[in-house]
């Protein structure tokens, strides 16, 4: 067997295990307040790992991938609470309308560089934001869009179940990321890569860039409009809250803590970052230690892991676990070729 | 009979800089055209005025097979087979050599997607990469680097090569090498253009040279014709050494 086979068979076992372990989580953790903390740490990464595909791979900065998120959520929460539509129509209806959104985000945004890229998605997202905020009679205004109604097929009510949240939050992720690690491992994927690397370079050997960073948006828009309908109908409202910079900075954290262009490290650190910072607000135990209200206590741990991350381990906690995989293979590698001497 | 390339009057200034000044050539079919000239000449810009990588030109147009493409944007430029090389040594430092010179097979060239591999083996092959296939590009040495570059263009089979000074510090074997390297690209039937600094290599590999100054064009002809040229050498030179190489050149 050549190291290579062995590798992908290492790969399919943590795959095989990582699913085994996903399916028994529901019929071992009981606690709701932990399942909801599971179900809403999935629906993250599934925006996270998105917004990692023009993040890191494209070398985009921007902030529209939470703005695709909450499109899904008030396009699916609208029909639904405005227009009597099935939850089933309106999830789907919400990732048409975040790829819709995605296209007319890139259009001024894709021959933008740097900060101006940064600004412009962000302005495009508070303006979505505003038009919400204007429109109270069919958005519900600052109290948010109330009513949703929950999923459910037939009679069978997700929210009575233990399982059926997560089981659809879960296959949606992995829809999601087996999408995004095909797409970051194919052809377009490498234009992606070149364009980062050296723009002139890589459309000096044929690679359209505005067609490319379109798609770039296009592609990672879809996922979180989905994911922000299944939110919608989660929480049983779409509320403006998920504009707010509170979400953004947290969502932006997992990315960069995850490691950017690697898809695995925002999933994995969105789940878990999800948990630490409700966990966070929740306990009392950070504000008496600090002596700090509950409320900004978990904002300034998400801070101070983003600085201290860029500071000490820029490629992020994939990256870091990519790094000690590839030194014990080197110490095995060593450790079967002093072997094969002895012998 | 039409010429490959033909740029007519082309002029770009930068403010008051006028980087290349109403420059005009052609370039036929299977030749190797070199453009030679001191520092700050205009070469470079002359380039990027032709593949519209970073900018097009202000004045002036660029035909290629009597096509206008002015002002196409580089990828279309790529697309009808016009492929250059830059001046430092460039390639995408974090995928491997075998991926470099894929993206240039896949994105715009005719080739067909189970063409890619065969097309990008050969390129590493004629260019000496194959055992580094799966090396990170920014793990080569200088010279494998300026080769990666030169694969990832060829592999399309593209039908210019725009070479920009190929041989910036390359040692002496690895001038020969290179040397013989167009060579034998020119056999097939691509065109070359090659700017160089290096001039025993561009007089022995061109079949014709334009030698610029200033940004204007100074002179063209035959490698030989542009040696015993006064206005060429003292370009180099300056008058004084204009005076030296006659001198000693007798």
């Amino acid at each position: 067997m050549t190291p290579m086979d062995e590798r992908r068979n290492i790969r399919y076992v943590i795959w095989a295990l990582g699913i085994a372990v996903f399916l028994a989580i529901p019929h071992v953790v009981t606690d709701k307040f932990l399942m909801h903390l599971a179900i809403l740490g999935m629906l993250y990464a599934i925006v996270a790992s998105n917004w990692d595909l023009t993040l890191g791979y494209a070398g985009v900065f921007n902030f529209a991938h939470l703005a695709f998120f909450g499109i899904g959520a008030y396009t699916s929460g609208i029909l639904a609470v405005k227009y009597g539509i099935s939850p089933w129509l309106g999830i789907p209806a919400g990732g048409l309308t975040a790829a819709l959104a995605s296209i007319l985000v890139s259009i001024p945004a894709i021959r933008l560089r740097g900060i101006y890229v940064a600004l412009l998605t962000f302005a495009c997202s508070q303006l979505v934001l505003l038009l919400l905020l204007s429109q109270p009679l069919i958005t519900g205004g600052q109290q948010g869009l109330t009513g949703v109604p929950q999923l459910q097929i037939g009679d069978f009510l997700f929210r009575k179940s233990r399982f059926a949240h997560f089981y659809l939050v879960g296959f949606l992720l992995l829809c999601s990321t087996i999408f995004l690690r095909r797409l970051v491992t194919s052809d377009f994927g490498l234009s992606l890569i070149a364009l980062r690397d050296f723009e002139e370079y890589a459309v000096a050997r044929g690679i359209p860039l505005a067609r490319q960073r379109l798609l770039a948006f296009l592609l990672s828009s879809i996922f979180p409009g989905l994911a922000g309908g299944v939110y919608a109908h989660f929480l049983i409202v779409a509320s403006p809250d998920i504009f707010g910079f509170s979400l953004t900075t947290l969502l932006l954290s997992m990315v960069l803590v995850g490691g950017v262009a690697t898809i695995y490290g925002p999933v994995l650190v969105g789940v878990v970052m999800t948990f630490v910072s409700e966990l966070m607000a929740t306990s009392a135990w950070m504000s008496d230690v600090f002596g700090i209200s509950r409320g900004p206590v978990r904002f300034m741990f998400v801070a101070v892991l983003i600085v201290l991350t860029m500071r000490f381990f820029p490629e992020g906690v994939w990256g870091l676990i990519k790094r000690f995989s590839a030194r014990a293979r080197d110490a095995q590698g060593t450790a079967t070729e002093e072997q094969s001497q002895i012998t | 009979m039409t010429p490959l390339l033909t740029v007519d009057k082309a002029t770009k200034k930068f403010g008051e800089l006028v980087a290349v000044d109403n420059v005009s050539f052609e370039v036929n079919e299977g030749e190797i055209y070199g453009i030679a000239g001191p520092n700050g000449a205009g070469k470079t810009t002359l380039f990027n005025l032709i593949t519209g990588i970073p900018y097009h030109a202000d004045d002036g147009s660029v035909h290629l097979r009597g096509d206008d493409i002015t002002g196409l944007s580089p990828h279309e430029i790529y697309e009808l087979g016009i492929a250059r090389t830059f001046q430092k040594e460039t390639a995408f430092d974090t995928l491997t050599v075998q991926e470099n010179v894929r993206i240039g097979a896949v994105f715009g060239t005719e080739l067909r997607p189970d063409e890619y591999d065969a097309a990008v083996e050969n390129a590493l092959a004629d260019l000496d990469l194959s055992a580094d296939r799966d090396r990170l590009a920014g793990e080569l040495s200088l010279y494998a680097k300026k080769r990666l570059m030169i694969a990832s263009a060829i592999v399309s089979g593209p039908s210019l090569l725009m070479l920009d000074e190929p041989a910036g510090g390359l040692n002496v074997a690895e001038l020969s090498e290179l040397e013989e390297l167009i060579r034998r690209l020119s056999r097939g039937d691509m065109t070359i253009i090659i700017i160089e600094h290096v001039l025993p290599l561009l007089f022995g590999v061109s079949n014709r040279v334009m030698v610029m100054d200033f940004g204007e064009r100074l002179a063209e002809g035959s490698p030989e014709e542009l040696a015993r040229d006064d206005v060429v050498i003292e370009a180099y030179l300056g008058e004084r050494g204009k005076d030296a190489f006659h001198a000693i050149s007798g």
